[in-house]
């Protein structure tokens, strides 16, 4: 009996020896970044066991006891870099020291900004970022999309109209995507000065995604741009905003149902310029004031966790006349334009964690003008049907590819001189009257992916069929992004693309249905820097032009036409406090084309060499914001009239015209200014007013010459905002 | 000799049995325990006023969410932890840091709530750390204005009798100018709701939240002397004391501002 007590006790005594003897194994070391710079509070742990760890003190120096030694995993992290997990083999025997480098969080090289000459709307993309602010606040782009975007480098201004000129290409070759649906006549009062503003409200606009160059195999038919908007969908919370200003109001409205399964969202907006013209003592010729109206409605489903159903449709009007003196003629000229839109769309994640978007879409578009006995209207109509997919399978790798079918229709018949210089009543006439349709079959598939740590590729391919010419093309097109420091990236894009005839191009009589498409190859390459709040970019482009639509005696036109464009893009974005932001951009272009009626290599009206804008927003306390936005540019060419010869068997005068675009308006300027104020007339609902002088050096800016009936004297066409202009609005949002 | 030799196997035995269980106990982290540690140590930092103190309350979380990522708790802490930071560095004109942790703040608070959709505490907060984020770009308020309005929302849906929730909603209010639906009366009636919702509000669970008591008390009273109100400031001041006679915010700052005013007043 003793002996076994004595044996208990020998066995509890063993065992708490054995509890009691220290195994402690030490690990310290320092936690430094690539450039052997210690790095304080880092967060120093084994990833497993009791997870046991420290900080590391201000010289990054560590010193960690534990009681489990053996095979272990030290994990080490920092906000701003990336995560180390170390493994090692801990004994009691040796002490462990270590230094460990940490490497700096990459800039996020995602899928938008590999590619070169791309501004998004989302923060956390890199990259220069357009947000709503910026294209609400902008002085002098009157809240605009469309205005907004031309203060971005890259955008030449060919005239104040809205729409985009993009290096030296003309607004035809952007293509306007809203959710995957083709907008082919995004403006209102399109003319041949161009359309004056957008027909989207920016109150509608969710995202905005703009490339003046080298963009992805996603996008199709167009040779020099692509501007894709996202439309807000989904509201959380009811709301509804209300905006007056001189030249007209808006509202939108939006509110969650069925317990935040559906979302209604609306707009609506009319703009007529009567009182602007009365308040600021401005006369124009106009017999019928420019009006326009326009307005959106959606209806979104969640119907699971991931999928939604959308519809949503966009409709717009315009008009305006005005009386128009040509040396043969004078009559009121009146134009109206009609567009609607209609887009179903489906996004849901499939099992195999594809992104799917859908969508299903019809537009109409009419436009007609009447000139005395003259008159002329078409009607253009498109169904389409787009389906995108997005794979990602890493960390920034993923796998695009989708395909779109387009049904176009156009027709168009009008009463025209047939000398396109008299315009006089008892001119000779000719009756042009047309339609056709033309169907287009596209698809694309790209893949973005690491060739190492700081080197993404992108590479795409894409093939466009066109019904009426029997005609295939495809285009190759590959970015290369290079993260040279945590704060430079290098950007290479380059590849081909191909860009559809215009319908006025296709028609059976006065154009040629088998033209075949146009095709351009883009080279860019660009350096942009982010550090501090502040961001630039610099960028040099190369466009070669081929398959331009030729005037052809025979068959109205060939596809012999080409030409090119070059230059410079530079931007420079700075937040330099929280209360002063603003950003310069600058353009140097040089661009000449062989197309349409050009006999060689012309300089194009889009040939604007040298452009500037500057803009400037300060915050005074917590309500009030200053802008301005100032604008240079080299003046654009024309051809201007040199002579003028007596017809006596049309009874008018003739021009002789000098060489295509040997001449250039005087440089242009403008200076513009805006004032914000936000303030409340009630608790719960707050308001913002604005005014905006625009034009405050008042300098008349010239857009074109208009002649006399002998072609003997020329006087300046001022341009819409040629003289000082007071805007003023309020907004109120509930 | 048979004796021994028993002795001897009963020994060994003994031992062999007490090793291997210490090992299987003492090698396996107590998570519960861990969170609990970094709950008190957010507290003392926030108590001392110390960046270092809530730096190492942020690692613990960060530990435990590198073997546990999917607990809602974690995520939440790690998130509180940020929005402590973020007031800190904000306190010292710091913005560029502050708007660093308010982010890490909002994208743990939303796995939070994607984790755990019905917790108001990850709600409520994440609210407060959308109106942060307004505070340092104002062009914001447009997209996150809403939003924060909606988590608001929702968090008094989940939790209507929540005194932390009225707490952020009240020194939401106070942050936010009338014009946009903010103002001195709305902090107040929310921060005298927190008051009294605290007096009854308990959790059976101590890893649940429960911070905040002292510091409703001390926004009343901060409110009170910006109203020039200075007795009913001390006597706020006093209560938060009470409850927290650490709370250094308290001890060193306001109440030595509000002495000074009352001089001045005299």
């Amino acid at each position: 009996m003793k002996r076994i007590i004595i044996c208990l006790i020998l066995g509890f005594i063993s065992s708490t020896l054995s509890f009691a003897q220290d195994e402690t194994c030490v690990i310290k070391g320092v936690v430094c970044d690539q450039k052997k710079e210690r790095i304080p509070y880092a967060n120093v742990f084994f990833k497993d066991g009791k997870l046991e760890g420290q900080l590391t003190n201000e010289k990054g120096e560590f010193e960690i006891k534990t009681a489990i030694c053996g095979k272990r995993k030290l994990m080490v992290s920092r906000l701003g870099y990336e995560n180390k997990i170390i493994d090692l083999q801990l004994s009691t025997s040796q002490l462990s020291t270590l230094e460990i480098i940490l490497k700096e969080e990459p800039v996020e090289l995602k899928g938008v900004t590999v590619t070169a000459s791309s501004f998004s709307s989302k923060e956390e993309d890199a990259g220069i970022a357009i947000n709503k602010m910026d294209v609400v606040t902008t002085p002098g782009a009157a809240a605009d999309v469309f205005q907004s975007i031309k203060a971005l480098p890259g955008l030449t201004p060919v005239s104040e109209g809205a729409e985009l000129f993009v290096r030296g290409g003309n607004p035809y070759e952007t293509s306007t995507l809203l959710d995957q649906a083709s907008l082919n006549h995004p403006y209102h009062n399109e003319s041949h000065y161009g359309g004056l503003f957008g027909v989207i409200d920016p109150s509608v606009i969710k995202d905005i995604y703009f490339s003046s160059g080298g963009f992805s195999a996603k996008y199709g038919n167009a040779l020099s741009g692509v501007l894709d908007i996202k439309t807000e969908d989904w509201v959380e919370k009811s709301q509804m905003d209300v905006n007056v200003n001189i030249a007209g109001f808006a509202f939108n409205s939006a509110f969650p149902l069925y317990n935040h399964k559906m979302a209604v969202r609306f707009s609506g907006r009319k703009s007529t310029s009567d009182l602007l013209f009365q308040v600021n003592r401005i006369r124009y010729d106009f017999l019928s004031i420019p009006t326009s109206q326009d307005g959106t409605f959606n209806l979104s489903w969640k119907y699971s966790t991931n999928g939604k159903i959308r519809f949503f449709v966009l409709g717009g009007d315009d008009q305006q006349s005005l009386k128009v003196d040509l040396p043969s003629y004078s009559q009121e000229l009146g134009t109206n334009s009609k567009n609607v839109l209609y887009n179903l769309q489906l996004i849901d994640i499939l099992p195999s964690h594809i992104l799917t978007k859908i969508s299903l879409s019809s537009s109409r578009y009419s436009q007609a003008w009447r000139y005395g006995i003259w008159e002329y209207e078409n009607k253009e109509s498109t169904e389409k049907l787009r389906w995108d997919n997005e794979l990602s399978y890493g960390k920034e790798d993923f796998l695009n590819f989708g395909m779109e079918i387009n049904r176009e229709s156009f027709s168009f018949k009008g009463i025209f001189p047939e000398d396109s210089t008299d315009f006089s009543s008892d001119a000779k006439q000719k009756v042009i009257e047309d339609k056709n349709e033309v169907n287009y079959l596209g698809g694309y598939t790209e893949n973005q992916i690491h060739l190492s740590e700081k080197l993404f590729l992108k590479a795409g391919i894409r093939g466009d069929y066109q019904s009426l010419s029997r005609s295939f093309s495809l285009d190759e097109r590959y970015s290369l992004g290079v993260s040279v420091s945590p704060r430079d990236v290098i950007r290479i894009s380059w590849g081909t693309f191909h860009q559809h005839p215009r319908s006025q191009h296709l028609d059976r009589e006065y154009g040629n249905p088998k033209l075949k498409a146009s095709k351009a190859y883009h080279a860019v390459i660009g350096w942009e820097r982010e550090w501090d709040r502040k961001a630039l970019r610099i960028e040099t482009y190369y466009k070669k032009y081929e398959k331009l639509p030729l005037d052809d005696t025979l068959i109205n036109y060939s596809n012999q036409g080409y030409g090119y464009a070059g230059g410079v893009d530079f931007i420079f974005k700075a937040n330099l406090s929280s209360k002063i932001s603003g950003w310069v951009t600058y353009s140097f272009i040089q661009t000449k084309r062989k197309e349409l009626d050009f006999t060689q290599l012309f300089t194009t009206r889009y040939d604007i060499p040298h452009n500037l804008n500057l803009v400037g927003k300060v915050k005074l306390g917590i309500s009030y914001e200053v802008g301005i936005n100032y604008r240079f540019c080299t003046g654009q060419p024309f051809t201007p009239v040199v002579g003028s010869y007596y017809d006596s068997t049309q009874v008018v005068w003739k021009p002789v015209y000098g060489d295509i675009n040997a001449e250039r308006f005087p440089h242009y300027n403008r200076l513009d200014a805006r004032l914000t104020k936000i303030f409340s007339i009630h608790p719960d609902v707050f308001s913002l007013f604005y005014l905006e002088i625009l034009n405050i050096l008042d300098i008349p800016n010239i857009m074109d010459y208009s002649y006399s009936s002998d072609y003997s004297k020329r006087e300046k066409v001022l341009s819409y905002f040629s003289k000082r202009c007071m805007v003023f609005g309020v907004g109120v949002n509930f | 000799m048979k004796k021994i030799v028993m002795s001897v196997v009963v020994t060994i035995f003994l031992s062999l049995i007490s090793v291997p269980s210490f090992g299987q106990s003492s090698n396996k982290v107590d998570l519960t325990e861990l969170i609990m540690e970094g709950k008190r140590m957010i507290q003392n930092g926030v108590d001392q006023w110390k960046l270092d103190v809530l730096l190492n309350a942020r690692a613990i979380f960060e530990r435990i969410l590198s073997v546990q990522e999917k607990d809602y708790l974690p995520h939440y802490y790690l998130a509180y932890a940020d929005y402590r930071l973020c007031v800190m560095y904000m306190s010292q004109k710091d913005d560029k840091n502050a708007y660093k942790y308010i982010e890490e703040g909002i994208k743990h608070l939303e796995r939070s709530v994607e984790l755990k959709s019905n917790f108001a505490e990850s709600q409520a907060l994440l609210a407060s750390l959308y109106g942060f984020k307004i505070g340092l770009k104002w062009y914001l308020g447009m997209t996150l204005g809403p939003k924060s309005g909606s988590c608001f929302d929702k968090a008094v849906e989940i939790d209507s009798l929540n005194p932390r929730v009225y707490l952020l909603l009240g020194i939401s209010k106070y942050h936010t100018p009338s014009m946009f639906g903010g103002g001195m009366d709305k902090a107040k009636s929310n921060l005298l709701k927190s008051t009294k919702l605290y007096e009854y509000y308990s959790t059976s669970d101590s890893l649940l939240p429960s911070w905040g008591y002292d510091e409703a008390y001390t926004w009343m009273g901060k409110i009170y002397m910006e109203e020039k109100e200075y007795q009913k400031a001390e006597d706020q001041f006093e209560k938060a004391l009470l409850i927290n006679p650490e709370c250094s915010w308290v001890k060193y700052v306001l109440k030595k501002e509000l002495t000074e005013k009352m001089k001045e007043k005299r």
